[in-house]
């Protein structure tokens, strides 16, 4: 599944580590999801939309 | 979630618990029909008591250093590594039929005491009637 975490976290001008720190995960964990090799429960996917301030189907793009 | 607090009871409980075994495994036995576990006493409290004393330890290292304690918190409790863990161990159980399946063959091929191929495919069983009945447990609470 593709997504645009990579780009929001950019915009931001956080570091992986930052938001891993924010969200309480692994910076390997968000370096995982942003190049698609891990999906995140859906919880964490929660806690992004809720810190980005996105919709879910904002920040993963389903069926790609 | 990081809490300071949450360990302390704990590794004093298992502190108290190991000297308590350990001193029965010293003095009990003596002349007792305990003597015979004396050994095995001083082992399990030994062990209760170290993992007491490295669990006091931590707690006391992370009213130290809390930053990075929370760090290995993060660590212990995330969800990929969580996963990592359980595909690994699922991985190593797949892995282990197999080789737990030659060593049967092996067994009885070779000149072993019949018992050694069939406590092996006994354990085998059991690993299979085990996941059978984990499986259904889970699928009726999940």
């Amino acid at each position: 599944m593709k997504n645009n975490l990579e780009n929001l976290r950019q915009k931001l001008k956080i570091t992986q580590g930052e938001l891993a720190e924010k969200l309480e995960v692994s910076r390997q964990t968000i370096n995982s999801i942003e190049n698609g090799r891990y999906e995140p429960s859906i919880t964490l996917a929660f806690k992004l939309s809720i810190f980005f301030n996105k919709k879910i189907e904002e920040i993963f793009i389903y069926g790609e | 979630m990081f809490k300071k607090n949450k360990t302390i009871v704990q590794p004093i409980v298992y502190i108290v618990i190991g000297i308590t075994i350990i001193l029965l495994g010293i003095f009990l036995p003596i002349k007792s029909a305990m003597q015979n576990y004396s050994g095995i006493l001083l082992g399990i409290g030994s062990g209760i008591f170290g993992g007491g004393i490295a669990n006091m330890l931590e707690y006391f290292q992370k009213r130290k250093n809390s930053d990075a304690w929370k760090k290995v918190d993060i660590e212990r409790n995330d969800e990929r590594n969580k996963f990592l863990h359980y595909k690994i161990r699922s991985t190593i159980y797949g892995i282990n039929i197999y080789i737990i399946s030659f060593l049967v063959i092996v067994g009885l091929l070779t000149n072993l005491p019949i018992w050694a191929p069939l406590f092996l495919a006994g354990l085998q069983l059991f690993n299979m009637v085990l996941y059978v009945w984990l499986f259904n447990k889970n699928n009726k609470a999940n």
